[in-house]
């Protein structure tokens, strides 16, 4: 008993928490349910969960500021993995606040629930990323997500990508970017380090953190910084990529060569 | 007769006063005239005064003077200096420094008297018409902006009364929609064939609802977010490559096809990628569903007469009835026969393709033939 994984899973919603416990049982894992944030804290004085899985909208204490609890200001990070459930809705703006491992938004389909939880036990045990996904196996042509809010600058190298047979999505915010992912399942992405609403070093440190985004191949591009800045900030968070101009010819050179290497 | 407005006289000599008074009498307005400069301007404040013309030298205060304080008190009023020719000079300086409007010498032409009057008052008219049109123009202005605030805010209510009640409907569909799943995939044990089919009917139907509510949340975010899209220069054969693709197995399934035909020499246009790519993707989506044999053609042509770009989802399906046509576009107006309903649509589709085509300032419409297939264009102008 004592080697099963352990979730803790936190919601208000009674018929939920014991349909997802009855399902992740079934799937081998200890579960412990909380249903506010408060009951929540007080299991973590008994457990360490592997997981945590996390409502926003509950009484008493919600999933935000549950997660303030248990974040970790030195490590920039919640101390333990966290899943998040959320309504679509205001995705964007949790993807901003919050650091953590990944988001369902309700209503899910089981096995999309059960693989999540599987990927980032496995990933946070120090597993390999996850595989690519399949939608992007079977595209003849590369797919390129262009994180860039500003519309000149996107513009241009929208078309230089194109014009060298790429697909290009351009998400304009790096709020955005996640969603965008999830949807479109780029082979490469390519992140400016000075987006306004979320700094580009900030948004690949989330997205290298989810499971579900940190398998692709991420490019952080600036005009402004030097290359040894750029450097620190990749290896911190483990991009693939960078570098040090926003001049189309460069970042298509450097992403065809990162996804040669691939 | 009563008389509506006024020329006000101000002179010191009484016969002058009177000789006026005669000479005006048969005029169409009415004449005040008086020795007293304070009495005059009761009667400009109490009075429809129109046009004042005051004598120029009299011993306790200067025509000049007085029409300066005339215009203090009403300035739209018209003002005459009435002038001997030993003053012309103070009549020029008053003229010049906008104090009065014209000047009468002394003595007078009465013809010429009377034409001065009568057009003072016409521009008088005509000046107080024009500042009430601006006066109205500015009204109408603020109403407008009002009313612009007011249309604003109201969308904007209901987006979050939307983004709220789709939030309060995902909860309990979620656990419906769990409950559904755990026993349609047998894991609270083994369902018999009947149980199935029941139970995926449930499913589908809760999936549905799921699609529904997604399409309201994203048709309010359209309609309420007045401010323009954030719009690039984008290859519209590059979009529709890319959503073809995406659907090509969707319609290999089927044992449809799906083919493109690009236009030539198509211009880059100004629209939001991911709309377009979300309208293309409703069209595409539909033209599969609704086509059981043959298949779908998407194509793209320039119309370098009318500056337009001009996309075509054409497909060999049961095509859609003339009294349909018009109503397509409307919220709700799925189509009504049995196995269209069937295809589980949630009668949102079009209505977000029309709003996305709108907010480019584009035009989308719909042919179609019944049983032989039907076509959906989308034009975008390119600027």
């Amino acid at each position: 008993m004592t080697d099963k994984r352990k979730i803790l899973l936190i919601d208000d919603e009674h018929d939920l928490v014991e349909m997802v416990r009855e399902i992740l049982t079934n799937c081998g894992y200890e579960v412990i349910a909380a249903y506010n944030g408060e009951e929540g804290l007080q299991k973590l004085e008994s457990v360490s969960p592997d997981l945590i899985i996390l409502d926003m909208n509950m009484p008493k204490m919600g999933g935000i500021a549950f997660y303030d609890c248990i974040y970790n200001q030195l490590e920039g990070k919640s101390r333990y993995p966290v899943l998040v459930l959320t309504a679509r809705a205001n995705l964007e703006q949790l993807f901003k606040d919050l650091n953590v491992d990944g988001f369902m938004t309700k209503p899910f389909e089981i096995d999309d629930l059960v693989n999540e939880v599987e990927m980032i036990i496995v990933k946070r045990s120090g597993g390999k990323p996850v595989a690519r996904p399949v939608a992007a196996a079977k595209r003849k042509q590369k797919k390129i997500l262009l994180i860039e809010d500003d519309a000149t600058i996107s513009g241009r190298l929208a078309t230089a990508f194109v014009n060298a047979d790429y697909i290009v999505d351009a998400a304009k915010s790096g709020a955005s970017a996640f969603e965008m992912i999830v949807d479109g399942q780029p082979d490469l992405v390519l992140i400016k380090l000075g987006l306004v609403d979320i700094p580009g070093d900030v948004l690949a440190g989330k997205l290298k953190r989810i499971p579900k985004t940190s398998g692709i191949p991420m490019i952080l591009y600036s005009g402004a910084v030097n290359l040894a800045v750029l450097r620190r900030l990749c290896e911190k968070t483990g991009l693939e990529g960078f570098v040090e101009s926003s001049e189309p010819c460069i970042l298509l050179k450097e992403a065809e060569t990162l996804l040669a290497r691939k | 007769m009563k008389k509506d407005c006024f020329l006000l006289v101000l002179d010191d000599e009484v016969n002058i006063l009177n000789a006026l008074k005669r000479e005006f009498a048969g005029e169409p307005y009415g004449i005040f005239a008086t020795a007293d400069s304070e009495e005059a301007l009761k009667v400009l404040k109490r009075e429809n005064v129109k046009v004042v013309m005051s004598d120029q030298r009299m011993p306790d205060i200067t025509g000049v003077e007085f029409l300066k304080k005339v215009k203090d008190l009403q300035p739209s009023t018209m003002r005459i200096l009435f002038t001997g020719y030993a003053d012309i000079h103070a009549a020029e300086e008053a003229i010049n420094q906008g104090e009065v409007y014209r000047f009468v010498n002394k003595p007078w032409d009465s013809e010429e008297l009377k034409r001065i009057v009568r057009d003072s008052i016409r521009r008088f008219d005509l000046s107080e018409e024009n500042r009430n049109l601006s006066v109205l123009l500015a009204e109408k202005n603020r109403f407008l902006e009002k009313a612009k605030a007011e249309l604003e805010r109201m969308y904007k209510i209901q987006a979050e009364f939307t983004s709220t009640v789709s939030h309060e409907l995902r909860t309990p569909l979620s656990a419906i929609k769990m409950a559904v799943d755990l026993i349609l995939k047998g894991m609270v044990g083994e369902l018999n064939e009947a149980q199935k089919k029941y139970l995926g009917m449930a499913k589908g139907n809760v999936d549905r609802l799921k699609r529904l509510i997604d399409d309201v949340l994203d048709l309010t975010k359209l309609e309420s977010d007045i401010r323009q899209l954030a719009m690039g220069k984008a290859d519209i054969n590059q979009i529709v490559r890319e959503v073809a693709e995406s659907h090509q197995h969707v319609a290999e399934e089927k044992g449809l096809f799906l083919k493109t035909e690009f236009g030539v020499g198509l211009p880059e246009v100004v629209l939001n990628a991911d709309k377009i790519n979300q309208l293309l993707s409703n069209l595409i989506s539909n033209a599969i569903k609704f086509t059981e044999t043959g298949g779908v053609t998407v194509s793209s042509v320039f119309d370098a007469d009318a500056k337009q770009v001009r996309i075509c989802v054409r497909d060999t399906g049961h095509g859609i009835s003339g009294e349909d046509l018009p109503e397509l576009f409307q919220k709700f107006r799925q189509l009504g026969n049995a196995a269209e309903r069937k295809a589980g649509g949630t009668g949102l589709g079009l209505a977000i393709c029309k709003e996305i085509v709108s907010r480019h300032n584009g035009r989308i419409w719909a042919e179609s033939e019944t049983g032989k297939g039907s076509s959906f264009f989308v034009e975008l102008p390119v600027s």
